[in-house]
């Protein structure tokens, strides 16, 4: 397994279209998918990482970077400096700035994130798909996510009778 | 573009299982891809079995209509749970609430019942049954973690005291207990005839439990009143004899002779007085 100075173990972490990414095991480790990859001993090569592309895959290993909790000698340093507050407030502010992608990507970072167990980019990147359906009509949830309603009038006239039948 | 479509059910279901109940409910209806992802990895189970006490109905011998006993609501203070006027002559009506399960409420008499839910107000009257002067207790069995649908069941007072039912499972009483005991029943109900109560039913000797019981049941997937056959399992079968006198049993008047729940996929009912304990399985899943 590759290491760096500072006896940090690395991981190398390949995407489908052939780019290999290294990065800290402790980063790569926000994810649960591969934290478990890791406990297992599944990880002595590099990690293909299948469906994710390259341009993607370098958006979430920068979202690791950044949420990985400090530790360590740098991590001390920055810990007494900072209040764990303003750290908080510093990490919703860069949150917001991470997120302000196109829909096409926000939606392959979803994917990402999904595969991958890291419930906190699951949290950041799909709360503006949750705030368009929350409180919405069904027209507007399909109109602001352009999906397309397959369903025949009678069948989706059933599910919403069902719904009435259930709910307090 | 529909980006929704090319996300795996994984990703769509961590986004779903994000969604309040309300939400989630709702977006089921957006597309079949989504409601096979809720439905498939039951996103909405959690939510429809928490469940809260917004208060009780009491049903009065000397008021017209039932009425409803809570604080403001907490949770949603917009629903008026108590108000049932949207059903035809609530006001002067002399229905009870008969039962209630998970959310829903039976409503009516001994001839005409109400299903409603008083949160969405959406109510359905049950056809008629064959009236044959009996006076049938009524019990509603709806899951909805396990399907939209629910069941109204008739059981008949003489079923409740002979416990001539099927798949008896017996709470703490021994066999030899139920052998040549002397059971009452009322084999018939009319509030004018009082003394029919008294009537001596014909000394006879009855197995118990029968082997098949069979009770009119309401099944809003058929949306008709049907027979259905209650199977008895096991094969703990004891002749009771001597059956005769009156019970006291009423579902207008005084006294509610009747307690039963429905619970985990079965209704449970207690036969004579709480002496005994019937369970009815009852296959509610779609």
């Amino acid at each position: 397994m590759a290491t760096r100075e500072a006896g940090k173990k690395m991981i190398m972490l390949k995407s489908p279209d052939g780019m290999e990414f290294e990065v800290e095991e402790a980063v790569a480790m926000e994810s649960q998918t591969i934290r478990k990859m890791i406990e297992d001993d599944c990880a002595d090569t590099a990690i293909l990482i299948p469906n994710i592309n390259s341009k993607i895959l370098s958006r979430v290993i920068e979202y690791c970077n950044k949420h990985v909790p400090t530790t360590g000698a740098t991590g001390a340093a920055a810990s007494d400096t900072v209040a764990p507050a303003a750290l908080a407030e510093d990490l919703k502010i860069w949150d917001a700035e991470f997120i302000k992608v196109n829909r096409a990507t926000r939606f392959n970072l979803i994917q990402a994130a999904s595969y991958l167990n890291i419930k906190g980019l699951l949290d950041l990147t799909s709360q503006t798909t949750i705030d368009t359906i929350s409180d919405n009509s069904l027209e507007e949830i399909r109109s602001f996510l352009s999906t397309k309603n397959d369903y025949l009038p009678e069948e989706e006239q059933t599910i919403r009778r069902e719904n009435q039948w259930a709910f307090q | 573009m529909d980006h929704t479509e090319a996300l795996p059910d994984d990703a769509l279901a961590a986004i779903l299982s994000r969604l309040q109940p309300h939400d989630l409910a709702a977006s089921r209806c957006v597309r079949r891809a989504w409601r096979a992802v809720v439905d498939a990895r039951g996103l909405l189970l959690p939510h429809l079995l928490r469940h809260f006490v917004e208060g009780i109905f009491a049903n009065y011998t000397d008021h017209h209509r039932p009425q409803f006993l809570a604080g403001p609501s907490t949770q949603h203070p917009r629903v008026d749970y108590g108000n049932l006027h949207f059903l035809p002559d609530y006001t002067e009506g002399h229905r009870k609430i008969v039962d209630h399960c998970n959310g829903l409420l039976l409503y009516g008499d001994t001839s005409e019942f109400f299903v409603a839910n008083p949160a969405t107000r959406r109510w359905q009257r049950l056809p008629e049954t064959h009236n044959d002067g009996e006076c049938r207790e009524a019990y509603l069995a709806f899951d909805p973690a396990a399907s939209p649908h629910y069941d109204v069941f008739l059981i008949p007072p003489k079923d409740l005291g002979l416990f001539d039912v099927s798949d008896c499972k017996l709470a703490e009483v021994q066999p030899e207990q139920l052998a040549e005991e002397n059971f009452t029943i009322s084999s018939g109900y009319t509030s004018e005839l009082h003394d029919k109560w008294s009537t001596e039913v014909s000394q006879h000797s009855t197995e118990w439990p029968p082997a098949v019981l069979t009770l009119d049941v309401f099944s809003s997937r058929a949306g008709e009143w049907q027979e259905r056959s209650f199977v008895r399992e096991g094969s703990a079968t004891r002749r009771v004899v001597n059956v005769r006198g009156s019970l006291p049993f009423t579902s207008i008047g005084v006294t509610r002779w009747r307690y039963g729940a429905y619970w985990r996929g079965a209704l449970h009912v207690l036969l004579y007085g709480g002496a005994f304990v019937t369970r009815y399985i009852i296959n509610l899943k779609c």
